[in-house]
């Protein structure tokens, strides 16, 4: 019983985060902001979303792969969005400032 | 007095002859041979390794037995004030030196390597071709393959590693599939003991950096929880309420592994991203105004020494306090007094050509030697 709310909450808490990815995805104004949301609640999403994968299983074997996953999508995600920011940048692509949002509005 | 011969030192089973074809050829022009050997600091300040010294030491004893006894020995470590990461940064300091001391000809040893790397990955040759100074590999005999017992060391934790993570991912149980993933571990093993490890591992250090490392992860993923929550709140809030702006921030870090862990970290945690690192300077896109203060105090940084360095080398004032945080863009950049930053019109020139202006100047260092590369080449047609 406890296990199964835990698994809930998790893989909620995992939805939350990778909603508010895809929410940043679009809200935010250029390529190094969505790159944020990319890295950081994606990861996180994704984190939790195996968490309760493990749980729901709960063999050991499971687990060990379901914590190897983790570790390559904390390895791999900042490792691409730093790929992306990098090669925007070197194309020079403008990074968007605050001072835009007053002029657009 | 100028000439001399410059032999950069590492440990090798062709050091000896090395030297002594050296200070043969320095004999001939009468002038002194220098010996030298690259210290990837762990700070700035550190003192060489035990290690170094003695490589150095055998070659200069080596360079004794060879020579008369007026003969100009001289020894020198470099790199012990600064960060450096790659084959370029290394010839950078073999060039400097050589400069400095008017020495007009590099004598290579065929067993030279960097370190944990293979001389094939990136030869030295290659990046001092056309550089203006005479270089030459000494006819010294490498005595065909002989593995070294850091290569050893280095294959075999390879490929206890690469089984190992074999079993964990299939978890076989019948004898084909584990005699299969003994023949995996050991092809791994071959193929990357010159390519895994920036430095021989050392169980020392290994151990110490894991059990830092039990208290660096659960910091990390907490911090990593609390960014999101942070980051939740921004991206949700109905005005977005975001101040992005871009620095450039010196590391105080000093081989691939831990820039690497820096830039991750960064990456993961509050408000900050990684856009480009070139050795160890990073440029760095924070989303919020508060996300960069963290950054400039070093919040970031601290962690990252503590678990590569231990705790008594984890305390250094932040990058903003040691003057190693550029601001490009954003809100601090447009504090500052500078007028083509700070005009709306200023931002835009700044920006839109990131290549001539702000990408190049870090990598002004390394492209300098390839520049030099290329115009020797011309000159030499």
């Amino acid at each position: 019983m406890i296990l199964t709310g835990a698994i809930i909450v998790f893989a909620a808490i995992g939805v939350f985060f990778t909603f508010v990815a895809a929410v940043g995805m679009l809200r935010l104004p250029d390529v190094y902001t969505r790159s944020h949301a990319a890295t950081k609640a994606d990861t996180l999403g994704a984190g939790f979303s195996i968490l309760a994968v493990a749980l729901y299983f709960g063999t050991a074997g499971e687990i060990l792969r379901a914590a190897l996953l983790i570790v390559f999508i904390y390895y791999t995600n900042p490792t691409a969005a730093h790929a992306i920011t990098r090669a925007a940048y070197s194309k020079g692509i403008d990074v968007w400032t605050a001072d835009e949002r007053e002029g657009s509005s | 007095m100028t000439g001399g011969v410059l032999l950069p030192v590492a440990p090798s089973s062709s050091l000896e002859e090395t030297v002594s074809y050296a200070v043969s050829l320095a004999r001939g022009d009468d002038a002194g041979i220098h010996l030298v050997r690259t210290v990837p600091g762990h700070y700035v300040g550190d003192v060489a390794t035990e290690a170094d010294n003695r490589v150095l030491s055998r070659a200069e004893q080596r360079a004794r037995e060879a020579s008369p006894d007026d003969f100009p020995v001289t020894t020198a470590l470099l790199g012990t004030d600064r960060y450096i990461a790659g084959p370029t940064e290394h010839v950078e300091l073999f060039l400097e030196y050589a400069r400095e001391n008017g020495i007009d000809r590099i004598v290579l040893d065929p067993g030279y390597s960097l370190d944990a790397t293979a001389p094939t990955l990136q030869s030295l040759e290659s990046i001092l071709e056309g550089t203006g100074v005479e270089f030459e590999r000494a006819p010294a005999e490498t005595g065909g393959w002989r593995p070294t017992r850091d290569e050893l060391l280095r294959a075999g934790v390879i490929g206890v590693v690469a089984f190992a993570f074999y079993v964990a991912l299939g978890g076989p149980t019948y004898s084909f599939a584990l005699a299969s993933g003994v023949v995996t571990g050991v092809i791994a093993a071959a193929l990357l003991r010159n390519v895994a490890f920036e430095t021989t591992p050392s169980l020392g250090p290994i151990a110490g950096t894991i059990a830092r490392g039990a208290y660096f992860v659960p910091y990390l993923l907490w911090e990593i929880t609390k960014a999101n929550v942070l980051f939740a709140y921004v991206v949700l809030h109905p005005r977005l309420p975001i101040d992005p702006g871009l620095d450039r921030v010196e590391a105080a870090v000093g081989s691939g592994m831990s820039v690497t862990a820096f830039a991750n970290s960064i990456t993961l945690t509050p408000g900050t991203l990684t856009v480009d690192a070139n050795g160890h300077q990073l440029l760095v896109h924070s989303l919020t105004e508060g996300a960069r203060d963290d950054l400039v105090e070093g919040v970031h940084e601290r962690p990252v020494r503590y678990l590569f360095y231990g705790r008594e080398n984890a305390d250094l004032p932040g990058p903003d306090a040691r003057g190693d945080v550029e601001a490009l863009v954003g809100p601090a950049a447009s504090a500052e007094p500078e007028p083509a930053v700070a005009a709306d019109g200023g931002i835009d020139t700044a920006v839109d050509s990131p290549n001539s202006e702000t990408v190049d100047s870090p990598t002004a260092e390394p492209e300098s030697v390839v520049d030099a590369s290329a115009s020797g080449g011309e000159s030499d047609e």
